[in-house]
């Protein structure tokens, strides 16, 4: 402390410890925690606030994103886990290419994953995602396997650079693998499969509400991505965020696309709020209705980016079920021969 | 008896929110008193049961923290004045004003160094409102708070360097305005660095 310091503090007196305005203003923040609190205890689910931050994280992950750095989002966190989303196994019904409405490419999708067949997670299995990420090359590799109990481990294949600082994570049971936005696995696959009890479960979250008092259009939209790219999403659950997505204010109809390893697609997207002229898009394939993946396009050129240009994109090519926390699927061994990718599971095992 | 850290209380709080309670009993008298000289008790009184608020809804970003979670809640108690520096300014004028008066008012009082640090009250006031936000912030975290300048960084997100830049300069700036007030007494005030 120098000397100008000390006249500063001694400019004004500290107030005294413990006097009545202090009482006062103790008693008044209190009331105001305390409301805070009973909000998170007033959730449907007992994890709702954890829920409610962990959305918030993925909220802040994905402006990350939309700063062009997929890769520099796993520093913002050693939680934050860019998820895969898996291409949904539906065989049946086509979209066609004259889909006319965002809602019907939505209700499409919904309906595709909820024939899937599901069954929770048992001790031993391990939910296995690849998920892909450019246009920066090399291309972002991420591989994750991760049991119901939360153990397991996340690869990152390539080399160590400030934009992938790490290799590997471990998650044990003393540090399990935290559902970004669900807690654990439990609370995941519980989460409301009716749409509009979903919806009012987003919108109930106080992390995720504007000023006016409710979540934009746009920030549900996020919410809704960040869930269906977590791990092991009950095909429900997933249905039901296609149809709270179906009902958003603003999500718009993009048309015939491909998706960033160039499978022909349909885009619907939403266009963010505040915005520098972003639009998020989730991409599906016409005929099954899977989500193929996800991007960001530059609407204004405000970006830095020419109008029209793709700014990231992220593919979920690969989920399965296995049987260790080490082993991968034929089918993400065959994709990784195909993009001359090279995965690297370990070796290790419990 | 050992005392739990502030972040594996904050980390409990995710499984179960009332323990955040106790981080609210911990830290409340330090923010509020801080606060509380900087705007006055009304705001301080909004101004700190805000801070709480906030930092129980953000709480995940202290949860892997270590050591006080004070620089922490310091840091959000100092975005929410921020936005309130108008206020603060015109807290700080009014300030000037009245060291003006009380000075008028004791002309009789022997000359100490306690009539040297009235007649500077007035250029300190206008000093310390002539400065920028993020200055005042530093000085006062520094002078007020008692942090140091990584606890500052810390609280602020900005880097150590950063800090240490904008306190330099907002010492350089109070120094100057304190040196042109000072009475010419060759007993006047002592402006030196002085390490305490």
């Amino acid at each position: 402390m120098t000397g100008v310091d000390e006249y500063v503090r001694t400019f004004v007196e500290e107030p005294p410890a413990g006097d009545e305005a202090e009482r006062i203003a103790q008693d008044y923040a209190r009331r105001r925690l305390q409301r805070a609190l009973a909000v998170e205890k007033d959730a449907p689910t007992s994890s709702l606030g954890r829920l409610a931050l962990r959305l918030r994280a993925s909220q802040r992950r994905r402006r990350v994103l939309l700063a062009g750095s997929l890769a520099a989002a796993l520093v913002v966190g050693a939680f934050v886990v860019i998820a895969l989303l898996p291409a949904q196994r539906a065989s049946d019904t086509s979209l066609g290419p004259g889909a006319a409405s965002a809602a019907v490419v939505l209700e499409h999708a919904a309906r595709a994953a909820a024939r899937q067949p599901w069954h929770p997670l048992t001790a031993g299995e391990y939910d296995y995602q690849l998920s892909l990420a450019g246009p920066r090359r090399p291309l972002w590799v991420a591989e994750l396997w991760v049991g119901a109990d939360g153990t397991g481990q996340m690869v990152f294949p390539g080399p160590v650079s400030p934009q992938n600082p790490f290799q590997s994570q471990r998650f044990s049971r003393q540090h399990p693998f935290v559902w970004v936005e669900a807690g654990d696995y439990q609370q995941l696959i519980h989460l409301p499969i009716s749409p509009p009890a979903l919806k009012r479960w987003i919108d109930r979250q106080p992390e995720l509400r504007g000023r006016s008092g409710r979540a934009a259009g746009s920030e549900e939209f996020t919410i809704v991505g960040d869930i269906m790219r977590l791990p092991a999403v009950p095909p429900a659950l997933r249905a039901a965020l296609f149809r709270v997505a179906e009902r958003l204010p603003g999500v718009t109809l993009v048309g015939p696309t491909q998706d960033g390893l160039g499978r022909h697609g349909t885009a619907v997207g939403m266009t963010t709020i505040g915005s520098r002229g972003l639009r998020n898009d989730l991409i599906f394939d016409p005929t099954t209705g899977a989500l193929l993946g996800e991007r960001t396009v530059s609407l204004s050129g405000k970006s830095g980016t020419p109008a029209g240009s793709v700014i990231n994109w992220s593919v979920y090519p690969v989920e399965a079920v296995v049987h260790t926390d080490h082993k991968l699927p034929a089918k993400a061994v065959r994709l990784a021969h195909r993009l001359h990718i090279k995965l690297k599971p370990s070796t290790r095992s419990h | 008896m050992v005392v739990e850290a502030d972040g594996r209380v904050i980390a409990r709080s995710l499984v179960d929110p009332a323990c955040f309670e106790l981080v609210f009993e911990r830290h409340f008298g330090s923010v509020y008193r801080y606060l509380r000289r900087r705007l006055g008790e009304d705001l301080a009184q909004e101004l700190t049961a805000e801070t709480f608020a906030q930092a129980f809804r953000v709480r995940q970003r202290f949860a892997a923290g270590e050591g006080s979670a004070l620089p922490w809640l310091y840091g959000i108690a100092a975005n929410l004045v921020r936005m309130r520096h108008r206020s603060e300014q015109r807290r700080l004028r009014a300030y000037a004003r009245a060291a003006e008066q009380d000075v008028v008012q004791s002309p009789g009082e022997e000359v100490d160094a306690r009539l040297d640090a009235l007649a500077l009250r007035p250029a300190l006031a206008k000093a310390l409102a002539r400065l920028s936000p993020s200055q005042r912030e530093v000085l006062l975290l520094t002078a007020w708070a008692g942090l140091s300048p990584e606890e500052i960084s810390s609280a602020l997100s900005l880097s150590a360097g950063a800090v240490r830049t904008r306190l330099h300069r907002a010492r350089h700036q109070v120094t100057a305005a304190l040196t042109a007030a000072a009475p010419a007494a060759p007993e006047g005030p002592s402006l030196e660095r002085s390490r305490s």
